[in-house]
């Protein structure tokens, strides 16, 4: 790494404005979604990009490896901005391009991004209940569930950077402090 | 008498029985990096500037950098717990203290915690630390004065309450010191003190507590401890709270004076906060916004208008100082701040003055209005026989042949600079300085060999004291010094020189 996390965020900024201009100019927010998770998944790999940073081995060979491994999965625009972090050894700021760009594609397409998360596993008419619940008119909902038994009970709802805590441990957590 | 436990069983089905649970809503975050006190936090778009983040485990931060997609928070505990990763609520609050007289009597950190070990603070009230200070017309002009019951300061560098006084000076010469015997001579008086200790030894904080405790101040004051091993983000809001404290009694139409020791130490708690968040460095590496980081913590002091209740919060900042060099970035700052300074100098501590103030360079620009008249009256023969002493002193070291004018100026200052020494915690009531100090302006000591001076002082206090107690409480109730009292004052004096005073006499005298 040759700066801090701070350094990252600022190099990474740069891409991100150009990669969310073009998706917002070619209308093509699935395709750099996808893109950008495939590359992240190249990036978080330190040996995968360490050998693509490499400057021993010439650019052609090491697009042709990764062409070789991902295959189809990665499109032409994904393989342009690859290129250039590959030139500019700067893979490492892949995961903050896909962080910021996910936060400015979900606002451009208008999609609410939900993760419920609740102590035992819901059922799929449960599921049905909270995406009618959770949908708001004229936006798109991702609904996401997890379970962690650690809540004891209830729900808690997470949307964006919303949070709606209706968990038996929030509420016994607070009648802890209460009791103080 | 014992407690059942049915009877806590009791009382606690009760309190739960009354809880109500909301359901919890949070604007929340992921930290992302966390180094020296210092959190970077993604997520939280609906942060405020200076909200109150909780992160897991109850540690608290305040958030100070906002910017378009992190939020910087300062970590107010300890900063090791937390991972990267981490869960950040924000808590719609900003920082908040209790404030109140149940303060009075404790030792605190920053966060308004008892750290005393004598149990909870039952305060009922609370309040933000970082408040505006009040208006033009919420003020008025300071009138009071805060008697330190240090001679050298209440005769020549009077402070008024509601002002705001500098005491500068290098390490160890005796800045605590002048801080500890004001709030030590609030002894049954009306003025609240707050001591704010900021990046100080835990060993000098302890000690002190026990020299409050000792001479019985304790009672009425607030000690605030931001020690050295406390994080830097706990040092740098450690004189915010103190101040919000000391507001509260201003507020309510009281007296309140709070100390801040020191505020080098704060400025280097913000630097340390400041780069830490990444903010462009400037003077000797401190913000840009540190002369305004004072001023806006100074301004809060103030004496309120009438209609406002009258309070006032008065303000000692000090300031330490390196090698006596007053022209570097901080003290340049808060000299220009204050309205006025109590300068002290290592040279006059080591020749044996002290307090070791130096009377020239020290100025207070609006206490004088706030002397009382009695020593308005025996203070300007004393400033006036000070600055001729120091320029003919200068002066006279290359003279061996004087005139009789000048070595008497020069007689009657080294006398009048015996008479300003004092010992350390034993502060004197104004009536009696008004007293020692005519004493010496109307040349009663002049007599009198230089060492035997303290002694004089002791015995016509003790002369005084006995024998015309009147006196002494009709200067102290009234303030003024009448042309009668005056007269008795010369009388008395002269009785005790010639009849009772112990010590021997010069030759001059004879």
């Amino acid at each position: 790494m040759r700066q801090g996390a701070a350094g990252r965020r600022r190099r990474g900024r740069a891409y991100l404005h150009a990669v969310s201009a073009a998706a917002q100019r070619e209308g093509s927010w699935e395709a750099w979604e996808h893109d950008l998770a495939a590359l992240r998944a190249i990036g978080e790999d330190d040996r995968v990009r360490v050998f693509l940073e490499s400057a021993v081995v010439p650019v052609a060979e090491r697009l042709s490896l990764v062409d070789r491994v991902a295959d189809a999965s990665i499109g032409a625009r994904g393989r342009g901005l690859l290129r250039i972090l590959m030139e500019q050894r700067d893979l490492d700021v892949v995961s903050e391009v896909e962080r910021g760009f996910l936060r400015i594609a979900d606002r451009e397409r208008r999609l609410d991004r939900v993760l419920v998360t609740t102590a035992v596993p819901l059922n799929d008419a449960e599921t049905d209940e909270l995406r009618e619940r959770l949908g708001q008119p004229g936006r798109k909902l991702h609904l996401t569930t997890a379970t962690d038994p650690a809540i004891m009970g209830g729900v808690v709802v997470r949307r964006g950077d919303n949070l709606l805590d209706l968990s038996v441990r929030a509420r016994l957590q607070s009648l802890g402090r209460a009791l103080q | 008498m014992s407690i059942s436990p049915e009877e806590i069983a009791d009382a606690l089905r009760k309190e739960i029985e009354g809880f109500q649970s909301s359901a919890q809503q949070a604007n929340v975050g992921n930290v992302l990096e966390v180094a020296d006190g210092v959190a970077q936090v993604t997520g939280i778009s609906e942060c405020l500037a200076g909200e109150l983040l909780e992160f897991p485990g109850g540690v608290m931060g305040m958030a100070l950098n906002l910017e378009e997609d992190t939020v910087g928070a300062v970590i107010l505990g300890d900063y090791l717990q937390i991972k990267e990763g981490d869960e950040v609520r924000t808590t719609g609050r900003v920082a908040e203290v209790p404030i109140g007289p149940e303060l009075l009597g404790r030792v605190v950190n920053a966060l308004g915690e008892p750290v005393d070990g004598k149990g909870p603070i039952n305060a009922s009230n609370s309040d933000v630390i970082e408040k505006v200070a009040p208006g033009v017309v919420l003020r008025q002009d300071v009138d009071t004065p805060v008697q330190t019951g240090i001679k050298a300061i209440d005769a020549m560098i009077p402070i008024g309450r509601g002002q705001r006084e500098l005491i500068i000076g290098d390490r160890q010469i005796g800045k605590t010191a002048i801080a500890l015997d004001t709030i030590i001579n609030q002894r049954g008086g009306d003025l609240k003190c707050i001591y704010c200790a900021i990046g100080q030894k835990e060993s000098a904080v302890a000690q002190v507590v026990a020299v409050l405790q000792e001479y019985g101040a304790l009672e009425h004051t607030i000690v605030v401890a931001a020690t050295a091993s406390e994080p830097a983000a706990q040092q740098y809001i450690a004189p915010f709270t103190a101040c919000t404290m000391g507001e509260y009694f201003r507020d309510r139409g009281e007296d309140a004076l709070v100390i801040f020791d020191d505020l080098t130490k704060h400025a280097w708690a913000y630097r340390q906060v400041s780069l830490v968040l990444r903010r462009p460095p400037g003077r000797e590496a401190y913000p840009g916004d540190v002369f305004y980081l004072h001023s806006r913590l100074l301004e809060r002091s103030a004496r309120m208008h009438e209609d406002q209740g009258g309070g006032s919060l008065t303000a000692l900042p000090i300031i330490e100082t390196q090698e006596g060099d007053v022209s570097t970035y901080i003290p340049t700052n808060v000299i220009s701040i204050t309205d006025g300074q109590i300068y002290l100098e290592a040279d006059l501590f080591n020749g044996g003055n002290r307090p070791a103030v130096n009377a020239g360079l020290s100025v207070s620009r609006v206490g004088g209005d706030a002397q009382i008249r009695a020593m308005k009256q025996v203070a300007g023969q004393l400033r006036l026989g000070l600055a001729q002493y120091r320029e003919v002193a200068a002066f006279a070291q290359f003279a061996s042949d004087l005139d009789r004018a000048t070595r008497n100026q020069l007689e009657r200052g080294a006398r009048l600079t015996e008479l300003l020494k004092q010992n350390q915690f034993v502060p004197a009531p104004i009536e009696e300085q008004v007293c020692i100090i005519h004493a010496g302006t109307s040349g009663a000591v002049d007599g009198i060999p230089e060492d035997q001076v303290g002694q004089f002082e002791h015995e016509l206090l003790g002369f005084l004291r006995s024998g015309h107690a009147e006196l002494l409480s009709r200067i102290r109730e009234t303030g003024e010094l009448s042309d009668e009292d005056l007269e008795a004052l010369d009388g008395a004096i002269a009785d005790f020189s010639t009849n009772t005073f112990s010590g021997r006499a010069t030759e001059e005298a004879t």
